[in-house]
């Protein structure tokens, strides 16, 4: 009988593609790039056993940058192409990434429902505040008072979205902050992110320097606030009432149940056509 | 910290310069996908230099069953590994210069953890390993701030439709 031979260990640089990335020099999404592969690396994941859906925008390139398979979706929409290839295939492992505007504005109804579906999937924001790929223009995290942009000269005048707070009461079993300067730790979550039974939700601070070029100062502002993990919803919720948006760490974590389908026996894709036959 | 064996130590350089080669790469991808050649050029030349002290490190490890470590648990005195040059700090208009006051943090980034092992080991082998690593980087160090002194100011590139466009 033919044995089939052990995986050799791949390293972070076997998991990124040829591709060279056209985001721009400083960017905090090399950074989490270089995370993604090295988690991936850690974990000795099988690249063909590995899917990374993004949605539209700088950050959304991402999958082209990696040797695992990739699906560059529709603007807004990279959580409901994720969620359905793991229901289809609960055998992978699904990665999700994309921007603030992408996961917060145009998909937030979708990150709505993926917190409460709790369905086993890896979700990273590259949180910039800001449309890097459109010429800086404000985000759903953008300041109220930033007023940088010319399409908001006075600033975009409301309070900006709060990520974490959303996805706990939405119900997300795993809720994490992360910077991108500092790319040990956010390997580190990424890797606990992949490993919980649920679905994970990473916003990684990731600055922009190109359009917001102050955000470089926040590597001085962050700070481990969150260095103890709760496993109670309330309590995590309290926390972030004294959160000042700079905290890290894993702020939730608790094992819940996932939404799984009931699956019809003998349904295919003749049954549904015929459901749909006029 | 305290690196105590020598393959503990050989482990932590070797990542040291494989992290450093491989950030120097993406920074001079990125300028070089922004036109910016010759600053890229230097990055391309600061890379090649960490696969040859990557490689120095190597051959002192061979023999030697170092320690798998996961990313998380080398012990870097900072965030990230240390002789990797600031990126969060480059931008595309950045010139030559600018990327030379990158690649001398870098390498003191790198001259600050082997001096630190040097002091702090309580193993006389590594601390006289880690003292050789001290005198190569000094040696960069001085190279690199003789360049800069020598570099010419040029002013950074002019962007007629700079991403700022208020204050």
């Amino acid at each position: 009988m033919n044995q089939i031979p052990p995986l050799p260990d791949l390293e972070p640089a076997d998991y990124k593609s040829d591709v060279t990335p056209v985001w721009c020099p400083g960017c905090g999404h090399y950074a989490v790039l270089s995370a993604i592969t090295k988690a991936l690396a850690e974990l000795h994941l099988a690249r063909e056993n590995v899917a990374l859906i993004s949605g539209i925008g700088c950050s959304s390139r991402i999958p082209a940058y990696t040797s695992v398979y990739g699906f560059h979706s529709i603007h807004g929409r990279a959580l409901p192409v994720a969620q359905g290839l793991k229901l289809a295939r609960p055998d992978l492992t699904v990665l999700c990434a994309g921007g603030d505007g992408d996961g917060f504005s145009i998909g937030g109804n979708h990150f709505l429902h993926a917190c409460r579906r709790n369905i086993n999937l890896t979700y990273i924001v590259m949180d910039n505040s800001v449309y890097g790929m459109t010429k800086g223009q404000a985000s759903p995290t953008t300041e109220a008072d930033w007023t940088e942009s010319k399409l908001t000269p006075e600033g975009p005048g409301v309070p900006p979205f709060q990520p974490l707070d959303i996805a706990l009461a939405a119900g997300a079993s795993h809720v994490v902050r992360a910077f991108s300067g500092k790319v040990q730790l956010l390997t580190k979550y990424i890797v606990e992110a992949i490993e919980h039974p649920g679905f994970s939700f990473i916003q990684v601070i990731s600055p922009c320097v190109t359009y917001r070029p102050e955000m470089r100062a926040l590597k001085d502002r962050v700070h481990d606030g969150f260095a103890e993990t709760s496993a109670n919803r309330l309590e995590a919720r309290r926390r972030l009432l004294d959160d000042d948006g700079y905290s890290l760490g894993v702020l939730f974590k608790s094992v819940e149940p996932s939404y799984t389908p009931c699956h019809r026996s003998g349904d295919g894709v003749s049954d549904l056509e015929r459901q749909f036959a006029l | 910290m305290s690196i105590d064996t020598l393959p503990l130590f050989l482990a932590h350089a070797i990542r040291l310069e494989e992290d450093s080669a491989i950030n120097y790469d993406a920074m001079a991808d990125a300028l070089e996908v922004h036109g910016k050649s010759p600053v890229a050029r230097l990055f391309r030349k600061m890379a090649h230099y960490s696969r040859l002290h990557l490689a120095e490190a190597e051959g002192r490890a061979a023999g030697l069953d170092l320690p798998r470590l996961k990313t998380w648990e080398y012990q870097w005195p900072g965030d990230d590994s240390p002789e990797n040059a600031p990126a969060d700090e480059s931008d595309y208009a950045m010139n030559e210069r600018d990327a030379l006051i990158l690649a001398l943090k870098g390498e003191k980034g790198a001259l600050a953890f082997y001096a630190s092992v040097m002091e702090t080991s309580g193993d006389t082998g590594v601390a006289d390993l880690a003292k050789e690593f001290v005198e190569e980087e000094s040696e960069h160090v001085s190279i690199l701030e003789d360049w800069l002194a020598r570099a010419p100011e040029t002013g950074r590139f002019e962007d007629l439709d700079p991403p700022i466009a208020i204050g």
